[in-house]
């Protein structure tokens, strides 16, 4: 009834979304405490008076969910080079059950479905950005950097995704055409 | 018709998963830059209506008051 692929990807989503609302205030707080200003919150949200301190605080408050949700795929990126149940070592396989911590080996099906997820949510965060930088919300600097990291978690994906396409290549089975054998039959 | 409904379910999961993603991306715009002018130009206007409201209690009190002592 339900496609499986759509169920997963909305369970992948959740946590990520979490993540994203959650820095978002708690960064705001921390950055204005950290700037000195007196939060003020009212019916439409947290209010600024000072344009350059509105510009400060939401910029690094960008940066802070930026790096947050890069460290998530760096992680899912870590389990797609290091703990890829296609292309792990079997020393390192070994070690992860001695330490019980085999839950960390994946197949591509959950690897692929979060690493998409977090990257989508990575890239409408880089759109917005964007947008806020353009109209002068937020440094330049701030979008540049959340650009260049979607741009490195990309290319670090695709890399895995390639290994995996590299795989089924090589496990291909390998025929014998030499026929010699059979003239003598 | 069991396709129809498989295909409009999918639709609508999709659209779910599309909201999620979205959704957050709210969380933006929780920062509002207002001038202090607007900012007390409300608060100035948030005493008026008050004021405004304690001056009609007072006529109707004192409408009450004005009637009671004719009688």
């Amino acid at each position: 009834m339900f496609s499986k692929i759509l169920i997963k990807l909305i369970d992948e989503a959740i946590i990520p979304a979490v993540v994203v609302l959650s820095m978002r205030i708690i960064s705001i707080v921390i950055v204005s405490q950290a700037v000195g200003t007196q939060l003020s919150l009212g019916t439409s949200g947290f209010v600024f008076t000072d344009q350059l301190l509105f510009k400060k605080v939401n910029s690094y408050s960008v940066l802070i969910m930026i790096i947050c949700i890069a460290l998530g795929i760096l992680f899912i990126l870590a389990k797609a080079f290091m703990f890829h149940n296609t292309h792990i070592k079997p020393g390192v396989t070994a070690r992860l059950f001695s330490y019980n911590l085999h839950s960390l080996i994946q197949n591509s099906y959950d690897l692929y479905s979060q690493g998409a997820i977090w990257i989508s949510y990575l890239f409408m965060l880089v759109l917005v950005t964007g947008g806020l930088a353009f109209f002068g919300s937020v440094y330049i600097w701030v979008s540049t950097f959340g650009f260049f990291t979607f741009l490195v978690c990309i290319v670090l994906f695709i890399i895995d995704i390639e290994k995996e396409i590299k795989r089924d290549d090589s496990e291909k089975p390998i025929y014998d055409t030499d026929t010699s054998f059979l003239e003598n039959v | 018709m069991d396709k129809i409904i498989k295909v409009l379910t999918n639709i609508m999961l999709f659209v779910f998963l599309l909201l999620i993603l979205v959704l957050p991306m709210f969380s933006i715009g929780i920062m509002k830059l207002e001038s202090p002018e607007n900012i007390l130009g409300a608060h100035n206007q948030n005493i008026n209506s008050r004021l405004i409201e304690r001056i009609k209690e007072l006529e109707l009190e004192n409408k009450i008051l004005k009637e009671k002592l004719q009688e």
